[in-house]
């Protein structure tokens, strides 16, 4: 299922020409609404639920809704990118939520005691 | 990156060691091992002997970063920079880690929690201090010369400053005289002596100088460059009479055939185009005003036995450089005919406190005759009215400060020159603060009489007696007044005003190339910087941004005078803190350009933001916005900032809640301090980071908190209009508003983040708020995080 953007929350990167989601999507998907000048996804049916868009947007306004397949509504995931680590919260269709963090950076051995 | 840290921890003589147990501290430090190079603890680090261990263990163990924990900053810095600076180490590598007021004094009663709370402070500041490297000072060339802008009053005063310590002055005045609006003053309160005495004595001062050129009839139209390196465009309006050739016999007055308004004299009386030299004007010739000459006319031209005419002369544009300037531009009046109902240029007998000034001006079109202007006879019963056009909704919702003296300096002159002439003051309050209390009781004794009135119209009868209707607000009754002179008190309108506009708040200021012309002055923040534009290097001096008096227009030049020659230079230091770019990470996402509240950034040609040095205040407001994290300022920046939040925070007992506080250096960090030193008590779990606004917290931070298990965060910052860097505390509640949306997404307690504004001073709120955020965050829970699966 395609992201959804919240445009109450979206600034469309303070009237940029290219807001984030737009230069991060791996498939062209996003783009910037000409009058609404928030950020649209225009072929929901292309996107891969890579989830790019709704790590990178600065305003935490999009979202990724799971395939139907997975979850039915309310099932979602949703990720929280720090600098060295992105946690993930999924919530399935019986509302049960199961947290994880990744460690995506190697940050450095910052270990004080032994 | 500092390899060998010295962590130097202080009892305070029993201050900090009665509250933390050493023996407990030093064994919990002695398993920080990782590029840390001494630690010591110490019972006065103070005194003398503590000075020699810490000098001692620098220079020994070849310490490159020191961590005194102890004392917050603020409390003897000297005595640890001097400290640093005899062994070489750079006073940026001395960290201060607060165990004194924001550990010890309040947590006097939980001692297990003050030591873990301490042992947790200095594990922070000692992955902060891996991080922290010297700064390395940036210089750029500089111009020592200086710009004055405007050449009144203030102008006249800056000037001369800067001129007798020795550098030189461009001082560009507009009008073809000196003096601005004060030398067309007949008597300046409260010793009511001549206006003329001081500017002609300002004035030969700054000749005998030989430091300052003198550019008259000259206006700037566009300013170029920064601290420093600044260029202005001058546009010069020729004379159109050749200096030195003029003898000044007068002929070229007396043929001229444009008889036009005096604008000096604020349109009484008539002059010519061609005119005699104005006082205070520094050419001293004639000169012809061509704006007013009809096509083809050159009777002047003809008359002139000399042959100093010129017509064929052109406005010359000149290019200026300086390092620094002195914004002068000063104030008009109100446009009084826009108070409709009083009649101004409708009626000739109401006329305005600046023309009264020029009609008892011995010098003045009348010679000091107070007289009717449309019928020329004497004026017998003058009514001044106050608050033309002021504290008004309608017009200007300011005070100008000086306008109720200003009336009865006056009236003192009515009475003085005939005491049988009648007199009233129609006020709305009397404002004469500090001595001018004096001029008011003056004036009630010399029989002036003071009507609390605000007044509904003035109206002319057939017999040309002008007739005021008004109620007196004190008696509750409508009265009307005959009057031959009606005076209105129009305020103040700074030229270049903006600052004033509504609430003091005008985005006007971002349009930097358009200062001078356009106005909009936008002084800073009212007490930290009262004199400081947005651009770094340009001051404002006198009425161009307020309302003020003489003294204060004196004190305020005097003091940009002193801003000058303090930050000129031939070389411009850039401060440490200034924003940085990490092209590197840098996605031109173009968010620090928006956010920035100065407007510093710009783009270079491959698109990457890049702030202007000399323009960044070091708010750091960038740095949280930017939703790369590579904004990276020296000294404290968001790596260290990461690293202090990854430095393992421990509970400070066993399931409480550990708690990060984000607070602004300005407002919400002393009271931090305050609450410290009353020994108010505010919980342990509490950690305290003090950046320099609470904008500049990047969100990253709390949700790297959130993931290693954080349980609650604090993000302090001041009230909306308190903010030191304009637009800091609203962005950080924004932002913080869109995390705790994630966090309600996510199936977390939004309450787990917490935004507070505090007030200096507001240390009961400050205790009373974190101890109900601890509580509700022991209701909660701990975060979810700290049991999730680690990939």
């Amino acid at each position: 299922m395609p992201p959804k953007v919240d445009p109450t929350k979206c600034d469309g990167c303070q009237g940029e020409k290219e807001p984030l989601c737009e230069q991060v999507c791996p498939g062209n998907l996003m783009t910037m609404h000409k009058e609404s000048l928030k950020a649209i996804i225009r072929e929901p049916g292309d996107c891969w639920d890579c989830m790019t868009c709704t790590k990178a947007c600065p305003r935490q306004a999009i979202q990724t809704v799971l395939q139907y397949q997975l979850a039915y509504f309310p099932g979602k995931l949703i990720p929280m990118v720090g600098t060295n680590s992105v946690t993930w919260t999924s919530i399935d269709c019986n509302g049960k939520v199961e947290r994880f963090v990744m460690k995506t950076l190697v940050s450095g051995d910052d270990e004080d005691e032994d | 990156m500092a390899k060998k840290i010295g962590i130097f921890i202080c009892g305070c003589q029993g201050l900090v060691s009665d509250v933390i147990n050493f023996t407990r501290l030093e064994e919990e430090l002695a398993k920080l091992k990782k590029s840390v190079g001494a630690r010591q603890l110490h019972p006065w680090l103070c005194g003398d002997d503590g000075r020699d261990l810490i000098r001692n263990d620098i220079l020994l163990k070849g310490l490159d970063c020191v961590i005194l924990a102890g004392c917050p900053y603020g409390v003897n810095d000297g005595l640890f920079s001097s400290l640093a600076a005899e062994t070489g180490l750079p006073e940026e590598m001395v960290l201060r880690v607060d165990i004194r007021e924001g550990c010890a004094f309040p947590h006097r009663g939980n001692l297990d929690g003050a030591l873990r709370k301490a042992v947790n402070l200095i594990r922070m500041w000692t992955a902060r201090a891996r991080l922290t490297d010297p700064h390395i000072p940036v210089t750029l060339p500089g111009n020592r010369e200086v710009a004055v802008v405007g050449g009144g009053l203030a102008g006249l005063t800056a000037a001369l400053d800067i001129a007798e310590a020795g550098i030189n002055v461009t001082l560009i005045e507009r009008e073809a005289y000196l003096g601005g609006n004060v030398v067309r003053l007949n008597k300046i309160f409260p010793r009511m002596c001549d206006a003329r005495c001081g500017l002609t004595y300002l004035y030969q001062k700054i000749r005998e100088t030989g430091k300052v050129r003198l550019m008259t009839l000259s206006e700037v139209t566009r300013l170029e460059g920064s601290a420093g390196r600044y260029e202005v465009t001058v546009v010069t309006t020729p004379r159109y009479v050749r200096e030195g050739l003029c003898n000044g016999c007068g002929k070229c007055v007396d043929v001229c055939p444009v008889e036009t308004a005096d604008s000096y004299n604020f349109n009484i009386g008539r002059n010519k185009a061609a005119r005699s030299p104005y006082p205070l004007d520094p050419e001293g010739t004639y000169l012809i005003e061509r704006k007013h000459c009809p096509d083809g006319c050159d009777a002047c031209k003809r008359a002139c036995p000399a042959g100093a005419i010129d017509f064929s002369r052109q406005p010359e544009e000149k290019r200026i450089k300086f390092g620094s300037a002195v914004v002068a531009t000063g104030w008009s009046s109100y446009p009084a005919e826009r108070i409709e109902r009083f009649g101004y240029g409708v009626l000739p007998g109401v006329i305005t406190n600046m023309q009264m000034e020029r009609m008892t001006a011995e010098d003045g079109p009348t010679g000091g005759e107070i007289i009717c202007p449309g019928s020329g006879s004497e004026a017998r019963s003058i009514v001044f009215i106050q608050c033309a056009g002021s504290r008004d909704v309608w017009h200007q919702g300011w005070c100008s400060s000086v306008c109720c003296t200003a009336s009865i300096k006056q009236a003192l002159y009515i009475k003085e020159k005939n005491h049988k002439n009648r007199v009233y003051i129609l006020y709305n309050d009397i404002r004469t603060p500090g001595e001018y209390e004096d001029l008011y009781v003056r004036a009630q004794r010399a029989g002036v009489v003071f009507i609390r009135t605000n007044p509904s119209e003035v109206r002319a009868e057939s017999s040309g007696v002008l007739k005021i209707t008004a109620e007196d607000t004190l008696a509750a009754r409508i009265f009307q007044i005959d009057a031959d002179l009606v005076v209105l008190a129009v305020g103040i309108t700074p030229n270049g005003s903006g600052i004033i506009r509504q609430h003091g708040r005008s985005l006007e200021y971002l349009d930097r190339y358009g200062l001078i012309s356009a106005g909009g002055f936008y002084a800073g923040h009212k007490q930290c910087f009262p004199l400081e534009s947005v651009d770094q290097g340009i001051y404002f001096a006198g009425c161009c941004t307020e309302p003020m008096d003489m003294g204060n227009t004196v004190k305020s030049s005097l003091a940009a005078a002193g801003r000058v020659l303090k930050t000129g230079g031939n070389t411009v230091y850039v401060s440490p803190l200034v924003a940085a770019v990490d092209r590197s990470e840098c996605d031109k996402c173009k968010r620090c350009v928006e956010e920035c509240p100065y407007g510093v950034f710009y783009l270079d040609n491959q698109g990457f933001p890049v702030p202007n040095e000399l323009y960044c205040r070091g708010c750091h407001i960038c740095m949280g916005s930017c939703p790369r994290q590579c904004i990276v300022p020296q000294g404290f920046g968001i790596k260290q900032q990461v690293a202090m939040i990854g430095g393992k925070i421990k509970e400070t007992a066993p399931g409480e809640p550990v708690v990060i506080a984000f607070m602004c250096e300005n407002d919400a960090y002393p009271v931090v301090q305050e609450a410290g030193r009353r020994g108010i008590d505010f919980p342990a779990n509490i950690h305290i980071i003090s950046v320099r606004c609470a904008g500049s917290v990047n969100m990253v931070l709390i949700k790297d908190g959130i993931s290693i298990g954080v349980d609650g965060f604090i993000l302090a910052g001041c009230r909306s209009d308190e903010c030191h860097y304009i637009t800091g505390s609203d962005r950080a509640e924004e932002r913080l508003g869109n995390i705790r949306e994630t966090l309600r997404d996510m199936r977390m307690d939004q309450e787990r983040v917490k935004f507070l504004r505090i007030r200096l001073g507001e240390v009961d709120y400050f205790a009373r708020e974190a101890k109900s955020f601890v509580d509700r965050l022991r209701l909660i829970g701990p975060n979810p995080f700290k049991s999730a699966v680690i990939v």
